[in-house]
């Protein structure tokens, strides 16, 4: 029976998909010092070691300012994009569009490099800055992607609509554009966001000893020992990312989580 | 509404002038490095250098294979999965938390999840452990350091893709047109390969080509996974610009992958055309 | 005793706390066009949906040619839908829509090409073959979803609301060369629509529903001039509805006046409503005539309607609408005094 059949395999997906991660989290909490599934013993020490560590609440602190920023750019540069291209024609309007969502699919290794390369002749390497500007790069797509179907030709009536009124053109934003256009500024700065904090392609190039994020921390890490401290750190963004996903549903509905939206 | 260049100039001023700085102008260095020589002079070397190379093509081999494998397996079980959640399942509720369950993986690092897959395909690690266990296999198996252990873990970071690719083609079809088809005589498994399924073929080759490209660009999963034996093509990228500081011969390869990228991107733009998407 | 094509015996469909069908019984007959009429949320839709399969219904038995279907799977009966959206396959061309059936009933791609070549040729689709459904007008597409659903030569056809999306005069185009293409194929069409001159005009029987349930089921004429519910009376046409009663010595007393009438049929006990067409109701400005029942009453609303005047006039408590064709004499405005008349036999009774 092919519903059976189907069933089946989406079953073993589905358990295949948790599996690593239950994995982590469950081995976060063993006794001994090296990694063990199922845990012998359970333990909550080794969170205690990462949250009193300075070098993984820095990477931490890191990781997190580094999205707020970079998000924060990403919707000053993306809503206004937006805006004109939905509403206006100029030449170019295509190539903008097109070169404003191509870091969505263009590899992050090539991105990275091209950004060390030039970062190296202008100085503008291995620092916080030069972190930030190759994040803004990459998620301003995500909320290019999310805010353009938004502006819709009725919502453009509705503009016209408040011209008529009287009212000015940053008036007609912010009081009818805005409220629109608010989940999908919302929904894509999240992506953005998230796609910011667990970055690691692009922010190896420059990360240092001193200026790094929890994902390049972590990477560095693994491949000279595999402890529980990394299960530790790896469980914590695990459950953030639930709990984030979760409130989403709970709020504005996963559909705006779909790729295609 | 009259458009002004002032307006407009004031809209995408800045995100274009930021964009031709850190991403455009970035790329034209990159492509000049790679084509001149530590002189300055401009040569071809570069590219002669990896199409020469059999090295390269050994890796460009691996790369490829490893990610037709990738794209295959999550085709074969992502699409499955997409119609459970789409056509199969009628409590909503459970939908939802396997909607969940499919996205909370993409919201984790590429190292988080890689992570999980080192610990699981280890010697001693719980797959192994389970397949002796159940008589499968007699000695432990290297998946660490195997292509399949690359497979494993690309897979799971690129399935949610397939799958809300293939959801969303598949949610999209017509239900009129398969209740058409059975009022025509078709059996219901007739009804989806000549209705349904070329219906979400449009859907299904976005994700397809999409999942391909991110699996031969792939740098994390391969590199953490490869136990040091095996090399990807993003990995040659990488070592040009941190340990060997090649920026000619590193541009060359970056190039390369960017070309291959950009050929994919349109044959995928190509059969979304054709099929009149 | 001959069996229907179509036998439907007490058919009851809930979704939910809804009810949509109750207690249905119908049956059609080789070679008829049946309609099925009534507002939305009528149960119309639902009932069609039953008998082509795509709805099992909670109660009750569907049986086609003496067959029963009521459970078979939409591919295993031996009828053919029309959608209302078409339903169009768009990625095949409109001779593979058309060839689809006979395909799948084991025909080669050859023959089942020819078949719906002449399918395409009976609906006047003869160049068409090789266009897409995205290329063709509304109408076109109608056609294509007639020729795909007639190649496979079905006893019964359902349609439903087919002409709904095309405009008014193309509509009344397509209506007649269903009604002449029905006749000449010989196939037994069951046809939902909510449009009331459609189903009087195409049908051969008319099928009346409401919430679910069949209000009356006949001949055009016959709903129109014997109405048997107050629902029936409403829906088809316009009418004057008289809550009236039977006074003890036999006579009818309507608001319309009293008036001494025998009843054309027995009254049920309980209440009563008389069904006057405004057609029925003659307009008297110069006071009442012999042989009419009369009342006095005045004037509303004066209505040109193009082809003829509606006239509102109050009898008592009552508004009544009088259709006057022909000139209409000059005092009649709104207030003016007039008498309204009618034949008693005319009048039709119906129990509330």
């Amino acid at each position: 029976m092919m519903a059976l059949l189907i069933r089946i395999v989406s079953f073993a997906a589905l358990a295949f998909l948790v599996l690593p991660l239950v994995v982590i989290m469950g081995s976060s909490l063993t006794t001994t010092s090296f990694l063990a599934f199922p845990p012998q013993g359970l333990t909550l020490s080794w969170f205690g070691k990462v949250i009193t560590d300075a070098s993984y609440v820095s990477a931490f602190m890191t990781s997190t300012v580094l999205a707020a920023f970079a998000t924060v750019v990403a919707v000053i540069f993306a809503v206004p994009s937006a805006l004109a291209i939905a509403r206006y024609h100029f030449p170019g309007k295509r190539v903008l569009s097109a070169v404003l969502m191509s870091p969505l699919i263009l590899p992050h290794v090539v991105l990275g490099a091209a950004l060390l390369q030039y970062g190296t002749a202008i100085g503008l390497t291995r620092n916080f800055l030069a972190l930030l500007v190759g994040h803004i790069v990459i998620i301003t797509p995500f909320v290019l992607r999310a805010v353009l179907p938004q502006l819709t030709d009725e919502q453009r009536s509705l503009e016209e609509a408040s011209a008529d009124l009287g009212g000015k053109p940053v008036t007609t934003f912010f009081l009818v554009t805005f409220p629109q256009i608010r989940s999908g500024v919302l929904s894509g700065a999240i992506f953005a966001f998230i796609s910011s904090w667990i970055n690691v392609e692009l922010s190896i190039f420059n990360t240092t000893a001193d200026l790094t994020t929890i994902p390049v921390k972590l990477f560095n890490y693994v491949q000279y020992t595999i402890d529980p401290t990394i299960a530790a750190v790896s469980a914590v963004t695990i459950l953030v990312a639930a709990l984030v996903i979760i409130i989403l549903d709970l709020t504005l509905g996963l559909d705006v989580l779909s790729e295609r939206r | 509404m009259t458009p002004s260049a002032r307006t407009i100039g004031m809209l995408i001023g800045i995100p274009v002038l930021f964009f031709l700085a850190f991403f455009l102008f970035p790329m034209v260095v990159v492509a000049v490095a790679s084509i001149t020589d530590p002189n300055g002079g401009l040569t071809v070397a570069n590219y002669t250098r990896i199409l020469l190379d059999q090295y390269h093509w050994d890796v460009l081999w691996v790369t490829f294979r490893i990610g037709a494998l990738t794209t295959i397996a999550c085709v074969l079980i992502g699409y499955p999965l997409a119609w459970y959640l789409v056509r199969i399942v009628a409590w909503a509720p459970w939908r939802r938390a396997c909607i969940i369950l499919l996205i909370v993986p993409l919201f984790t690092s590429n190292i988080v999840r890689s992570f999980g897959w080192m610990v699981l395909l280890g010697r001693n690690g719980l797959v192994n452990d389970t397949l002796q266990a159940l008589g499968l296999i007699e000695r432990p198996v290297r998946f660490l350091g195997s292509e399949l252990g690359i497979v494993i873990g690309l897979v799971y970071i690129l399935l949610p893709f397939i799958v809300l690719a293939v959801g969303n083609a598949v949610a999209d079809v017509d239900p009129s047109l398969e209740q058409a088809s059975a009022d025509l005589g078709a059996h219901p498994s007739t009804s989806f390969w000549t209705v349904t399924f070329p219906l979400s073929l449009p859907g299904l080759m976005a994700g397809t080509v999409m999942v391909f490209m991110l699996a031969v660009s792939a740098y994390v999963t391969p590199a953490l996974l490869s136990g040091g034996r095996i090399t990807v093509f993003s990995m040659l990228i990488f070592q040009q610009y941190s340990t060997v500081f090649d920026f000619h011969y590193g541009g060359a390869l970056s190039i390369t992958m960017l070309v291959l990228t950009l050929i994919l991107v349109a044959v995928a733009g190509r059969i979304g055309a054709a099929k009149g998407a | 005793m001959t069996t229907s094509l179509l036998e439907i015996a007490k058919l009851s469909k809930r979704f939910g706390g809804q009810t949509a069908l109750s207690d249905v019984d119908l049956k059609v007959e080789q070679g008829e066009f049946i309609a099925l009429l009534g507002p939305s949320g009528c149960g119309k839709t639902t009932l069609l949906r039953c008998i082509a399969g795509f709805l099992t219904p909670d109660n009750g038995s569907i049986q086609i040619a003496g067959d029963d279907v009521t459970r078979l799977p939409p591919y295993l009966r031996p009828l053919n839908t029309v959608f209302q959206n078409y339903a169009l396959f768009p990625h095949m061309s409109v001779a593979d829509n058309v060839a689809y059936g006979p395909r799948r009933k084991g025909a080669t791609k050859k023959e089942a090409l020819l078949r719906a070549a002449e399918a395409l040729d009976l609906v006047g689709l003869s160049g068409f073959a090789d266009r897409f459904p995205r290329q063709l007008s509304g109408g076109q597409q109608q056609r294509v979803a007639l020729a795909r659903a007639i190649v496979n030569r079905p006893k019964l056809l359902l349609l439903d609301e087919p002409l709904s999306a095309l405009d008014l005069k193309l509509r009344k185009r397509v209506q007649i060369e269903l009604k002449h293409l029905q006749e000449k194929l010989g196939i037994a069409f069951v046809f939902v629509t909510h449009d009331q001159e459609e189903a009087l005009t195409m049908a051969d029987r008319v099928v009346v529903m409401s919430g679910g349930r069949i209000e009356q089921v006949g001949r055009g004429e016959e709903i129109y001039r014997a109405p048997a519910t107050r629902f029936v009376a409403d829906f088809i046409g316009d009418a004057n509805l008289l809550p009236c009663s039977i006074l003890p010595d036999g006579s009818l007393m309507t608001d319309v006046g009293s008036l001494r009438i025998n009843p054309k049929i027995p009254p049920k006990s309980g209440a009563l409503v008389a069904v006057l067409r405004p057609e029925q109701v003659s307009l008297l400005p110069d006071g009442p005539m012999e042989g009419l029942s009369t009342a006095p009453a005045v004037v509303e609303d004066v209505i040109h309607v193009g082809s003829h005047v509606i006239v509102n006039v109050r009898v008592g408590d009552v508004v009544i609408a009088s259709r006057v064709s022909g000139p209409l004499p000059a005092r009649v405005v709104a207030g003016a005094r007039v008498h309204v008349g009618f034949r008693p036999d005319d009048l039709h009774l119906i129990a509330d």
